[in-house]
């Protein structure tokens, strides 16, 4: 009696978070599946399977390409960015001839816990026609021509969203680059300093492969994080102007909730899925497998 | 250490750089509060100064009681705490479960929850809808805490699971023999020993309930069930936006992340690096 006790016990502790799991993410994923083969619209609540219909017009209408391609500047610029300017403030926290880091280093995560809203809001006021502080820098530098609108033109709205995401997200970087780095042993930086290696040759043959599997799957969180964002682009530009900004999240939000069309935002949503699960796996193996290739 | 020599113009360049980033980090939070504290007259000049020129507090007072910010704020309150407390016990029975028991198909909804992390809002959010909608629980708190309970729970339970893991099972072992169950050594022995990890992990969820905009934007249209990060945009009219009072309310409900987040820095980092590693 009491060893049967004893084996339902852990059952009974995972019961709870299965069903949380079940209902609230994995009955309405696969009910989203199953909707992008129906033609389930608020008009037409009666549905019917319609086969692979859905996916036939997403791909023949061309809205989908567009939001793809919108996504793919995103994300692209967004990474860069990010890996950028978190590369260089992990290496200039981590560099002994600097001082002051410190006050630095406790708010560098601060962009990261303010609200989302909050961030796109700031950015869009930093921009502003004609107010924005920024907006008169950029003028003031003959950056953007007068009486130029950053938000009515596509490439720059782009980039103002870019901006607000990339300051948001590249604390993460540099911080966990940062923790890496600092676990370098500091005989090996020596002996490499004795051996007569320049800064460049520690950076190339010393850290960058110590940073690598760091890099790599931060790199891959972000991307994650980025190719799912909605909430800077919705309230910066709303997917405007004349859509230059819409990215696929952005576009399928309207789909399902201005113009109702669920089976449509359903269909869209699986085709992003596949597409993020399919970069996230090459991402992963694709270097293991080149690097089996080459070995061999 | 014999530390590389640098020429001065590698200094000069060095604190250049340094002091670009952190311009560009903290300039827009300066700026933010001292938006939030200008005259409108000002805020809306075409050539603004850095350091303000006029001081005022309305556009606290605008965001507090004209806009009524208060109630959203309330909202959000209600709906995070509710949520982190759910989230933290549900994972924590799973984490115990995960950590420190063996059981038949373990492996298997462990490996199921690291999958789930990977499964977009956008691909479930449609459907989730829709049952919202049947249920009649839109335009409720209720659809927006259930949301929320289904999606921090699975990076909860991953940083749970390893905080768990880390407290030792000789412990435990010794409140057994003294003639404790497993579920009183779970929560006398287990709980207060992992407790700071327990801690921060419910802070990273209160993060991230907090500042939910997707969901939040999609399921509630009602003013009066409006969330914090959705209600700034009250602020935004048709003739203009007025930047001072969304700015204050932007300082506003940041605060209790802030301050949150200040308090438990530390674990807050190993959160993240725990993430980026699972």
């Amino acid at each position: 009696m009491k060893s049967k006790k004893k084996t339902l016990f852990p059952y009974l502790l995972v019961i709870p978070g299965i069903i949380v799991l079940g209902l609230i993410i994995f009955f309405p994923f696969i009910r989203n599946v199953l909707y992008s083969f129906t033609d389930y619209q608020l008009t037409n609540p009666d549905y019917e399977f319609v086969g692979i219909e859905n996916y036939i017009r997403a791909v023949t209408k061309g809205n989908l390409f567009a939001a793809l391609k919108n996504s793919f500047v995103w994300v692209s610029l967004n990474i860069v960015l990010m890996m950028a300017l978190g590369m260089l403030a992990a290496f200039l926290q981590n560099s002994k001839h600097i001082k002051g880091v410190l006050v630095f280093q406790v708010f560098l995560l601060l962009p990261w816990v303010i609200p989302e809203a909050v961030t796109g809001y700031i950015w869009k006021l930093l921009l502003n026609y004609e107010t924005g502080i920024y907006y008169q820098l950029l003028q003031f530098f003959h950056i953007i021509p007068e009486k130029y609108d950053i938000f009515a033109n596509d490439f720059p709205a782009m980039l103002s969203c870019v901006m607000a995401n990339v300051w948001r997200s590249f604390p993460i970087i540099a911080m966990t680059v940062l923790a890496k780095l600092r676990s370098i042993q500091i005989d090996q930086l020596e002996a490499a300093v004795l051996d007569g290696a320049g800064r460049k040759d520690i950076f190339f043959f010393l850290e960058l492969p110590h940073i690598k599997p760091v890099l790599l799957s931060v790199g891959t969180l972000c991307f994650v994080w980025t190719f799912n964002s909605f909430g800077i682009i919705d309230i910066m530009t709303g997917g405007g102007p004349a859509k230059a900004t819409e990215t696929l999240p952005v576009f399928l939000q309207r789909e399902a909730f201005q113009y109702y069309d669920y089976s449509g935002a359903s269909t869209y949503a699986v085709i992003g899925l596949v597409i993020l699960v399919t970069i996230v796996l090459g991402a992963t193996f694709l270097p293991r497998i080149l690097g089996k290739w080459n070995e061999e | 250490m014999r530390s590389m020599k640098i020429s001065k113009a590698g200094y000069a360049f060095r604190y250049l750089l340094f002091g670009l980033m952190f311009f560009f980090l903290f300039f827009p939070i300066y700026w933010t509060v001292s938006t939030s504290l200008r005259e409108t007259a000002e805020i809306q000049k075409r050539s603004v100064s850095i350091v303000q020129k006029t001081f005022t507090l309305e556009h606290y007072q605008e965001a507090l009681t004209g806009v009524d910010l208060l109630s959203s704020i309330k909202n959000s309150l209600i709906l995070t705490v509710v949520t982190v407390v759910v989230t933290i016990l549900v994972g924590f029975l799973m984490g115990y479960a995960f950590s420190k028991l063996h059981f038949k198909g373990k492996n298997m909804i462990n490996s199921l929850i690291l999958l789930t992390q990977f499964i977009p809002m956008v691909s479930y959010i449609i459907p989730l809808y829709l049952i919202m909608a049947k249920m009649h629980l839109l335009n409720t708190l209720w659809c927006l805490m259930i949301t929320y309970i289904g999606c921090s729970f699975p990076m909860a339970t991953v940083l749970l699971t390893n905080y768990i893991h880390d407290v030792p099972d000789s412990l435990e072992e010794a409140a057994k023999i003294d003639g404790c169950n497993s579920f009183q050594a779970m929560f006398k022995i287990i709980f207060p020993l992992a407790k700071p990890g327990i801690f921060s992990t419910a802070i990273f969820v209160f993060i991230s309930v907090w500042q939910e905009y997707l969901v939040a934007v999609s399921f509630i249209t009602k003013d009066e069930y409006k969330t914090v990060s959705v209600a700034l945009k009250r602020f935004v009219h048709a003739h203009g936006t007025d930047w001072g009072g969304l700015m204050a309310g932007a300082v506003l409900i940041s605060i209790p992340v802030v301050i949150l987040f200040l308090f438990a820095k530390e674990g807050f980092a190993d959160n993240i690096a725990g993430g980026v590693k699972g």
